[in-house]
C-alpha cells in the first residue's frame, strides 16, 4: 500500500510542479455597459503566420483582415474598391503610373502616426525573397518586383516610392486594370518597421508588437487556443462593430464549431457534409442556416496530351456525361451550388451559354466518333488519382466512375493516395501524365486575370492539364492589357469560349459556404470573393 | 548501482542517435514537401525560394550534418509551418500540457483502478465482481477519441455543465473531460491487473497463516495481500505513465487541448520536419527514462533483486 501512497503523491506533486502560476482568461476591460462581444470558430492552424506580408490566405487571413487595412478596400457588400488608407489616387494616362495619396491623421494601433513609408517597406519587405512570403507574387507587376522577388534584382530597382509622408507613387511593368485588386490584398497592408526590426520573426505574438491599423488590434493570441482582438480607437474611421472579437481555434473546424454553436459557446458555425442535412431537419438549426455563394469552382482536371484523353472528343465525351446536378443535389446532399462553367459565375469573361452542359446522347455519340463506341478498345488503365483523406473527392470519384460507365460504357479505375503523397504527385504533374484528378479555384481578386492568365494560359498551366491553345494564348495575353472595361470582357469571353468547348477541365460544382448564424446576430455576411468576416459590419443584438 | 545508473545513462545517447538517423531518414524519404498544400497550391517560384531559404535545396547529407550539428548545440531549428515560433517553443509550450493532463490521467487511474481491482478481487465471483469486470473491459474496449467525443455528448451537449472544448490549467473545469477520457484506460489496466494479481496472491501460504494468526480480513487484504500484489501493478503504472505523458493525440486533438500529441501527428502530416524530429527525440529521451525508473523500482520494491 505504501507503494501507491508514493506512487499517488509522486504524481500529485509532478501535476503541482507542472503546472503554471497563473492562467487567467482575458476580460475585456471596464465594466462599461452594453459590451459586446462576437465569438467565431477558426481553424487552429493559423497556417503560416499572423504576418500579413507572409500570409498565404488560408486560416489567419480573417484575423489579419479585421485588424490591417491597405490603401484601398474591397466593398464586402458590393466588391467596389474602395479607398482606405488612401484618400484618392490617380492612375497616369497609360496605365503605368499609381498615385497615392494617404489620408490626414493616419496613426498606427499604438498611436504612432503612419506614413507613405510605411508602404513603401512593406511591399519591398513582402517582396524580398529572405522574408520567406507565400504570397510574394501578389506585388510582382510593380517594375522591378519580379527580379528582386526572384533573386535578380534589388530593393532599389523595386518602383514603389514614398515621396513625401502622405504620397505614394507605384509604376508598373506593364498595364495592369485589375491593379487595384493586388493594392487591396494582405500582402500590400502597411507593417510596421521597428517591431519588425526589434522582434524579427515574433513581432504577430503579442498585443505590444503586433501594431497594426485596421478597425481592430489584438488583445492576445493563445496558439492553438484562441485569438481575442477588441476595437482600434487609433483607426481613422467609424467602427460599430462589436466592441471584442474572439476566435476559438479548432483543428476540425466544420465538426467542433457545431458543437460549440449547439452548446451555446459560439456564435457561427461552419457547416459541411452530413451537418447539413441534420441541420436542414433540425426544427431550430434550420432557421439559423444560411447558404453563401463562393466564386469558385471545382473541377475534374484532365491531362489533355495524355490518351486517351488527348482526343478532344473523349474529353467532351466526358465532360457531357457528367450529370453535375445529380452530383451536388444527390451525392454531396446539394452543400454546393450545381456547376455551371469552368470559370466561377460572376467572373468578368465568364459565360453560362458556353459550357458543354450534360446531354448524356451527344456525349454517347462524341465517343463514338472518338473511335471509342459502347465503351470498346477503351483502354484499361484509366485512372483517376485523389487524395484517399478528401471523402468527398472519393464521393465525385465513384459517382463520376458510376456516371461514365452507365452512359459511355467505359472503366476508369480509382487510385486513392495518402493525403501529402497527393498533394507532392500533384506538384510532379508538371512535367509527367496522368489521367485526371479534382482540384478547384477560388477568386483571390474578382478580375479574368486570376483564372485565365494565372491559371490556364499555357505558361502558367497551374493544374498541370498540360492544355494548349495558340488562340487562347493569345486572347488572354490581349485581355491581360486592354484598359476598356467592356472590351476587354468580350476578349475574355471569346477564351472563355474556347476552354470550354476544349474541356480540359469538367466542372462537379461551383463553390458555397454553409454557416450556421445565432438570431441576435445581423450582418454577418461572407463576400463572394475570398469572403472572410468583417467585424465591422456585425451587429451584436444581445 | 550507481554504476549500473551511469551505464544505463551513457546508452541514452547512442539510442537517441540512432533514433535520430532512421527519423530523418524516413521523414524525407515519405513524398512531399511542406508547402505542397492542397487547397490553395503554392507557385513554383514561391516553394523554390522557401526550400532555398530553409536549405531544403541542399544534398541531404549536408542538411543531416548540419541539422545534427544543431541539434547538438540546442538548437532545434525554425518550425516551417510556424513563422513566429521555433521547434524548441513549441515542445517548451505544448509538452507542460500534455505532462500535467497525463499525470492527472494517472492519478485518476490509480486513485480508481486499484480500489475497483481490489473490490473485484476480495467479492471474488459475485456481482460485484461482474460489474467492475464489465466497467474495466468497456474502459479497455473503447478507444480515447470514442470515450472524449461520448464525454462531449454526455457532459457538454445533453447536460450543459462542461464547456466542449478547450484549456486553462490542470485546475480548470476544462480539464475534466480530457482527464476522464484519457485516464479511463490506464485504470482499467490496472484494475485489470491489481485483480488477477491480488488473486494469485490469495491463495499463497503468508496468506493462510495471516488469517490461521486471526486478522481481520481488512487487515489481511490490505496489510498483507495488497502490497504483494502490487508489484507488478506498479510496473505496468510506470510503463503506462510514460505512454500518457507523450500525449494523448485524439484527445489532444478533440478537445481542443494545446498538448503536444497534436503537434506529433501534425507535424507528420505537415512535413513539418525539424518539428517532426524535435518531438520523437523529446519523446525517445523520455521513454528512455521512464523505462530506467521503472527498472531501478524492481530493485526497491522487490529486495530479491540486486543491480550491478
Amino acid at each position: 500500500m505504501r507503494n501507491v501512497i508514493a506512487l499517488s503523491l509522486l504524481v500529485v506533486l509532478a501535476v503541482a510542479a507542472c503546472t503554471p502560476s497563473s492562467s487567467g482568461t482575458p476580460s475585456p476591460s471596464g465594466g462599461a455597459a452594453k459590451k459586446t462581444t462576437l465569438r467565431l470558430p477558426e481553424a487552429a492552424k493559423i497556417v503560416n503566420t499572423m504576418d500579413p506580408g507572409i500570409s498565404s490566405g488560408g486560416a489567419g487571413l480573417e484575423q489579419i483582415q479585421n485588424m490591417f487595412e491597405a490603401l484601398a478596400y474591397v466593398d464586402q457588400v458590393t466588391g467596389e474598391i474602395k479607398p482606405g488608407q488612401a484618400e484618392k489616387w490617380t492612375i497616369s494616362p497609360d496605365g503605368l503610373t499609381y498615385t497615392f495619396n494617404l489620408r490626414a491623421g493616419l496613426k498606427w494601433s499604438d498611436g504612432q502616426g503612419l506614413k507613405a513609408s510605411d508602404f513603401e517597406y512593406a511591399w519591398k519587405r513582402a517582396t524580398d525573397p529572405a522574408t520567406k512570403s507565400r504570397y510574394a507574387q501578389t506585388l510582382w507587376p510593380v517594375k522591378g518586383a519580379e527580379a528582386f522577388g526572384t533573386g535578380k534584382g534589388t530593393a532599389d530597382g523595386m518602383a514603389v516610392k514614398a515621396t513625401d509622408d502622405k504620397t505614394l507613387v507605384v509604376t508598373l511593368e506593364r498595364p495592369a486594370p485589375f491593379f487595384m485588386h493586388l493594392v487591396a490584398t494582405w500582402t500590400a497592408y502597411p507593417v510596421r518597421k521597428d517591431t519588425i526590426d526589434k522582434n524579427g520573426d515574433k513581432w504577430t505574438l503579442t498585443k505590444d508588437t503586433y501594431i497594426s491599423n485596421g478597425h481592430y488590434r489584438l488583445v492576445e493570441w493563445k496558439p492553438e487556443q484562441s485569438m481575442t482582438v477588441e476595437k482600434n480607437p487609433n483607426y481613422w474611421g467609424e467602427n460599430n462593430g462589436p466592441d471584442t472579437i474572439v476566435w476559438t481555434l479548432y483543428d476540425d473546424v466544420a465538426t467542433k464549431s457545431v458543437i460549440a454553436y449547439e452548446a451555446g459557446e459560439i456564435d457561427r458555425a461552419v457547416l459541411v457534409g452530413a451537418d447539413i442535412t441534420r441541420a436542414k431537419a433540425d426544427p431550430t438549426l434550420s432557421k439559423e442556416i444560411k447558404k453563401f455563394e463562393r466564386q469558385g469552382s471545382q473541377w475534374i482536371v484532365l491531362d489533355s496530351t495524355n490518351p486517351p484523353l488527348n482526343n478532344v472528343k473523349v474529353r467532351q465525351a466526358l465532360s457531357m456525361a457528367t450529370d453535375a446536378k445529380r452530383l451536388n443535389e444527390v451525392v454531396l446532399k446539394d452543400a454546393y451550388f450545381n456547376a455551371v462553367s469552368i470559370v466561377a459565375p460572376g467572373v468578368p469573361g465568364e459565360k453560362p451559354a458556353n459550357a458543354l452542359g450534360y446531354d448524356a446522347a451527344k456525349a454517347k455519340q462524341l465517343l463514338s466518333e472518338a473511335g471509342y463506341a459502347d465503351g470498346k478498345n477503351w483502354p484499361a488503365n484509366v485512372k483517376f488519382t485523389f487524395a484517399s483523406g478528401a471523402a468527398e473527392t472519393k464521393a465525385i470519384a465513384e459517382a463520376v466512375q458510376g456516371m461514365w460507365k452507365s452512359a459511355l460504357g467505359i472503366d476508369i479505375v480509382l487510385e486513392p493516395m495518402e493525403d501529402k503523397a497527393f498533394d507532392n504527385w500533384r506538384t510532379t504533374r508538371k512535367d509527367q501524365p496522368f489521367n485526371m484528378y479534382v482540384s478547384g479555384w477560388g477568386s483571390d481578386y474578382e478580375d479574368p486575370n486570376n483564372w485565365y492568365n494565372l491559371l490556364f494560359d499555357s505558361k502558367a498551366d497551374f493544374f498541370y492539364a498540360h492544355w494548349k491553345n495558340p488562340d487562347f494564348d493569345s486572347l488572354v495575353a490581349q485581355g491581360l492589357k486592354e484598359v476598356d472595361p467592356a472590351k476587354r470582357t468580350s476578349i475574355y469571353e471569346s477564351a472563355d469560349k474556347i476552354i470550354n468547348a476544349e474541356a480540359p477541365y469538367i466542372t462537379v460544382y461551383q463553390w458555397a459556404r454553409f454557416d450556421l448564424i445565432k438570431p441576435y446576430i445581423t450582418g454577418l455576411n461572407h463576400y463572394r470573393v475570398l469572403g472572410r468576416i468583417q467585424g465591422y459590419l456585425v451587429r451584436v443584438n444581445k | 548501482m550507481t554504476t549500473y545508473i551511469l551505464r544505463r545513462l551513457l546508452w541514452v545517447i547512442p539510442s537517441l542517435f540512432v533514433v535520430f538517423t532512421l527519423t530523418f531518414v524516413l521523414v524525407h524519404a515519405t513524398p512531399g514537401s511542406p508547402w505542397d498544400e492542397s487547397d490553395k497550391p503554392l507557385p513554383e517560384a514561391v516553394k523554390q525560394n522557401l526550400a532555398h531559404q530553409y536549405h531544403l535545396d541542399d544534398p541531404l547529407p549536408k542538411q543531416y550534418l548540419d541539422y545534427l550539428a544543431n541539434v547538438l548545440r540546442g538548437d532545434f531549428g525554425p518550425s516551417y509551418r510556424s513563422v513566429e515560433r521555433s521547434v524548441s517553443e513549441i515542445i517548451g509550450a505544448t509538452l507542460p500540457v500534455s505532462a500535467q493532463l497525463g499525470l492527472a490521467s494517472m492519478l485518476f487511474a490509480i486513485v480508481v483502478g486499484v480500489p475497483l481491482g481490489a473490490l473485484a478481487a476480495v467479492k471474488h465471483n459475485t456481482w460485484i465482481d461482474y460489474v467492475s469486470s464489465l466497467i474495466t473491459v468497456t474502459g479497455l474496449a473503447t478507444p480515447p477519441f470514442v470515450r472524449v467525443s461520448l464525454l462531449i455528448v454526455f457532459f457538454s451537449l445533453a447536460l450543459g455543465w462542461l464547456p466542449t472544448g478547450g484549456w486553462e490549467g490542470i485546475f480548470d473545469v476544462r480539464a475534466i473531460i480530457p482527464i476522464l477520457a484519457i485516464g479511463l484506460g490506464p485504470a482499467a489496466i490496472l484494475a485489470r491487473y491489481t485483480r488477477s494479481s491480488l488473486l494469485e496472491v490469495n491463495g499463497q501460504d503468508f496468506i493462510r497463516t495471516a488469517r490461521a494468526k486471526g486478522l481481520s480480513e481488512t487487515a489481511v487484504v490490505v496489510r498483507h495481500a495488497l502490497k504483494n500484489a502490487l508489484i507488478p501493478v506498479v510496473t505496468v503504472a510506470g510503463v503506462t505513465l510514460a505512454n500518457v505523458i507523450t500525449g494523448a493525440f485524439f484527445v489532444e486533438r478533440i478537445y481542443s487541448v494545446p498538448g503536444i500529441g497534436r503537434q506529433f501527428v501534425d507535424s507528420v502530416s505537415g512535413r513539418d520536419y525539424p518539428l517532426l524530429l524535435g518531438i520523437v527525440l523529446v519523446f525517445a529521451l523520455l521513454i528512455l527514462l521512464v523505462n530506467l525508473i521503472v527498472d531501478l523500482s524492481y530493485g526497491f520494491l522487490d529486495p530479491r533483486i540486486r543491480y550491478r
